[in-house]
């Protein structure tokens, strides 16, 4: 576009504008708190047992979920891909859910029905999980279950079938077709929703706040620790909780960038 | 030049036996409608399970309706300032040569990433009391903590992406041919984007705002941080639904989370739409080629 | 079909129909290839050819009629279990391995020992020249490179028969020319039964020993590439197989003639048919040399090339396109607007006046 030069520049001026007001100047601001509080103040204020345990339920949880949601959306994509069956599409439309609804309503219906009176905890005690740690595992498993089928469904809906033709005439069983064939050309984009689901699940505030009951050493999570201190007006301890799950969140887009590259050039 | 036959969609001589179909099938649904299909039904049920009646009189409570405007005041700001941003930021990445568009990109994911607490964190930490801004806000007396702007600040940071990611892929895959043939055809730059643009863009734009629309509605996180959750003042409908479940409310909770489910479910219902509309145009234009 | 040659018999099909919803792929399509032949499936998009060659390779079900590989009957067997190697059209390799991988993986598959499949995938590189681009990946070849690797993929496990689905369609007219010949010049050093699909007349009549002529899901003709050529069964072989001109031969006691050549018609019921005459088969003569020939105009001459192309119109009002040599085109002194006469040196009627 040659006659755009203008415009273009306005358009990055703006882009950047925006973005440094909002994105780049809060990280300076939570990179200058965490520095101002030092590293020693930061490590003290995450080895607190309540900080550690609630950082390591933020991360076996979500990482639990994030992988359970890998297996599970990669064998919808592969149902919604390539089957044909009555209610197709509702099921399809039913993955979005997530999505779009906001978590608080996703955290007080999560609650309702593994509650002791709910649908499902009355049915077995070992079912109402509301106020306990598989609680938050439950709701992060609901909030990242889009991620994984997502990221996957274009993907194999891409995969040409020759590519399985040649190995089916080359000799390979079905599973030899799956193991050697199907799952490396997935691996980028499973890993890619695994990805995104981890950074989604162990970020969620509004379903966990609501289903987990908040206990200390128990159900309590990395986003509502620091949310109550916060509260507390403990500026340095929440921004120290926050440093760490932020880490990993770029951590994280970074990794997904390189998966996507990945995925260009030889998958 | 392909044989017809390849037009018509194979059997895949890989997927197994019936048996084997089924059993996959049965699971992948089964999940669904477990994880997805039965909180989405309880919305409802619960919300009616105490009549009609219960659930309008519930939907006329004074902070229920504040607690709605405000949502929707923070929605339509967050969409208004989104849609342009989005359109520029995916113009600036797609379209331009200027430096830094990988980082811009990268950038765009990070509101989708952070935990919404954090992002919360963040602004406290640039207009909070302790903030970067306090001394400025002060002497020109604007509160953004704990007020509307907070809110609107934060419902903004979480909804970033959307417009922009999606309008992006769409310029990304149109690429740019169409619009230097505009410019050969002697059209302005102006005239380029309003009638070249602007029309294949326009329903990635749509179902941006819808996206957009979606999130902030129910945007809880970053908002409980920044607003206070003062009620009948900075109270928005997740946070009253939130506060309503936890005084055992559970009627008045549900009730005030149906128009959010209501919207949730008009958002899927506008992207199927799309998809098939686009779907359809394809079908169409096939046709049209098959009959020449 | 009774043109098989001598010798075993690798692929026998027998009355197999294969329809896709109202659509007719294969209707009632009889074949056999002999071991060791190289076989061309021509015709047109649609005309049934790559399902012919998907039920043999077993990716396609008929719904009648069997397939007999090497004498057994494979009609349920899965494809692993065919011996055949294919060659897909856009090759289908597998992006995620390297060309080494690519290759050695049937014999991967079969579960064959390490060393063994090194020693083979070896020899096929070298076979195929593909030396120095056995670490690189898909993305990183050319076309032809591509090629190459995919038919090293497909011979790795030694199959008894060859399949390949336009082998040469996605490459470029320079690359397909010599890659056509390299496959004749394979074929005949490790004589591999092969059959492939072209809808390209030129590449079967080069590269094959025998053409099947397909067209609507029917076999139109089976022979060598002289004998479809030269003796088209009916007007689609004739037509598909080159440029024709069409004229009204008329019909007279069991003969029919045109521009003064006559030929035995017999059956003919009518009293004209339509004659089929190639461009080269036709002479150009100066305006009034013979009373018979058919009076005609020049309307474009293109001197390139080691034929002379010339366009003209006849007095009839038909166009006409005739081949002649440089020389006679020299001698004639050929230009825009000349009068001159045609006459046919050979033609073909046929049957199926309704065409």
């Amino acid at each position: 576009m040659t006659g755009s030069r203008y415009s273009g520049t306005l358009a990055w001026g703006v882009t950047w504008a925006v973005l440094g007001a909002l994105v780049l100047l809060p990280l300076a601001a939570v990179t200058a708190k965490a520095a101002q509080a030092g590293p020693g103040g930061i490590i003290a204020s995450i080895m607190s047992p309540i900080a550690l345990s609630a950082l390591t339920l933020s991360f076996t949880a979500a990482l639990i979920a994030a992988s359970l949601n890998t297996v599970m959306g990669t064998l919808i994509a592969w149902v919604l891909v390539r089957y044909e069956f009555f209610g197709k599409s509702i099921v399809n439309s039913l993955v979005d859910v997530p999505f779009a609804l906001p978590t608080a309503v996703a955290g007080i219906t999560l609650s309702e029905l593994l509650g002791p009176t709910g649908w499902i905890g009355k049915l077995s005690p070992a079912l109402a999980v509301a106020y306990a740690p598989a609680g938050v595992l439950v709701a992060m498993v609901f909030v990242s279950l889009p991620f994984a089928v997502r990221a996957v469904q274009p993907v194999l809906a891409d995969l040409e079938a020759d590519v399985e033709e040649a190995a089916a005439v080359l000799g390979a069983s079905p599973f030899q077709v799956f193991a050697h064939v199907i799952v490396p050309t997935l691996r980028p984009a499973m890993l890619t929703g695994l990805a995104l689901g981890f950074a989604r699940a162990v970020g969620e505030f509004g379903s966990v706040v609501i289903i987990s009951g908040n206990i200390p050493m128990s159900t309590l999570t990395g986003p509502v620790l620091i949310y109550q201190r916060l509260e507390q007006y403990d500026t340095v301890g929440a921004t120290s909780v926050a440093v760490v799950m932020l880490s990993v969140s770029l951590v994280i887009l970074v990794a997904i960038s390189l998966l996507q590259g990945a995925g260009r050039s030889h998958a | 030049m392909r044989d017809m036959t390849e037009a018509i969609p194979r059997t895949h001589p890989r997927n197994g036996s019936r048996h084997a179909r089924r059993a996959t099938i049965a699971i992948a649904v089964s999940w669904i409608l477990l994880v997805l299909g039965a909180p989405l039904t309880l919305v409802f049920v619960t919300a009616f399970g105490e009549g009609a009646g219960a659930f309008f009189s519930a939907l006329s409570d004074s902070e229920f309706l504040h607690a709605a405007l405000l949502t929707m005041i923070a929605a339509l700001c967050a969409v208004a300032f989104n849609t342009v941003f989005g359109v520029l930021a995916a113009w600036t990445v797609a379209r331009t040569r200027l430096p830094g568009r990988r980082l811009i990109s990268m950038l765009l994911d990070l509101p989708v990433a952070v935990s919404p607490v954090v992002a919360g964190l963040m602004f406290l930490l640039l207009f909070g009391r302790q903030g970067w801004f306090v001394s400025v806000l002060e002497r020109i007396d604007v509160q953004i903590v704990f007020a509307l702007p907070g809110i609107v600040i934060a419902t903004i940071f979480v909804t970033m992406p959307f417009v922009a990611k999606e309008v992006l892929a769409v310029l990304q895959e149109t690429g740019v041919a169409q619009e230097e043939a505009a410019a050969t055809l002697g059209a302005s730059s102006w005239q380029v984007f309003t009638r070249i643009v602007v029309p294949n863009i326009r329903w990635a734009v749509f179902y941006g705002i819808v996206l957009t629309a979606a999130r902030a509605i129910g945007e809880f996180g970053a908002v409980s941080v920044l607003s206070g959750n003062l009620i009948g003042k900075t109270q928005t409908l997740p946070l009253f639904i939130e506060r309503a479940y936890v005084n055992y409310e559970t009627t008045l909770a549900f009730a005030a989370a149906v128009p959010l489910t209501m919207f949730a479910l008009f958002t899927i219902a506008a992207h199927k739409l799309i998809v098939w509309l686009s779907a359809r145009r394809r079908t169409l234009n096939l046709a049209e080629e098959a009959t020449l | 079909m009774s043109t098989t040659a001598v010798g075993v018999t690798d692929i026998a099909i027998r009355g197999v129909s294969r329809a896709f919803g109202e659509f007719k792929a294969l209707r009632d399509v009889d074949l056999e290839v002999a071991s060791g032949e190289l076989v061309a499936l021509l015709g047109p998009s649609g005309s049934g050819k790559t399902t012919l060659l998907r039920i043999i390779a077993g990716l396609e079900k008929q719904d009648a009629g069997s397939v007999m590989i090497a004498g057994q009957e494979s009609t349920g067997l899965a494809s692993r279990s065919r011996d055949i190697g294919f060659v897909f059209q856009h090759y289908a390799l597998f992006k995620h391995m390297s060309v080494r991988q690519n290759i050695g993986f049937a014999l991967k598959m079969r579960k064959t020992p390490k060393a063994r499949i090194d020693a083979r995938v070896d020899e096929l590189i070298s076979l195929f020249r593909l030396d120095g681009l056995t670490a690189r990946y898909p993305d990183e070849l050319s076309g032809g490179q591509r090629q190459r690797v995919a038919l090293a993929r497909a011979l790795a496990f030694e199959p008894r028969i060859l399949l390949l689905d336009e082998p040469f369609g996605a490459l470029d007219a320079r690359v397909r020319q010599e890659l056509r010949r390299w496959l004749r010049r394979l074929h005949d050093d490790i004589g591999v039964t092969t059959v492939f699909v072209t809808h390209d007349q030129e590449e079967a009549l080069e590269v094959a020993d025998r053409v099947v002529v397909m067209n609507e899901g029917r076999i139109e003709q089976i022979g060598t590439p002289e004998e479809v050529f030269s003796n088209p069964a009916n007007v689609f072989v004739m037509k598909f197989l080159g440029n024709v001109n069409v004229f009204h031969a008329r019909v007279e006691h069991g003969k029919a003639s045109v521009g003064g050549l006559a030929i035995e018609a017999p059956g003919s019921t009518s009293d004209s048919a339509r004659a089929y005459i190639r461009p080269h088969e036709m002479d150009i003569h100066r305006a009034g040399q013979h009373a018979d020939d058919i009076p005609a105009t020049v309307a474009f001459v293109n001197p390139v090339g080691a034929n002379v192309k010339v366009e003209l119109l006849t007095d009839a009002g038909d166009v006409v396109f005739v081949e002649i040599t440089r020389g006679s085109y020299l001698e004639l002194g050929l230009e825009r607007d000349m009068a001159v006469g045609l006459r046919p040196r050979v033609f073909n009627i046929f049957d199926d006046y309704s065409i």
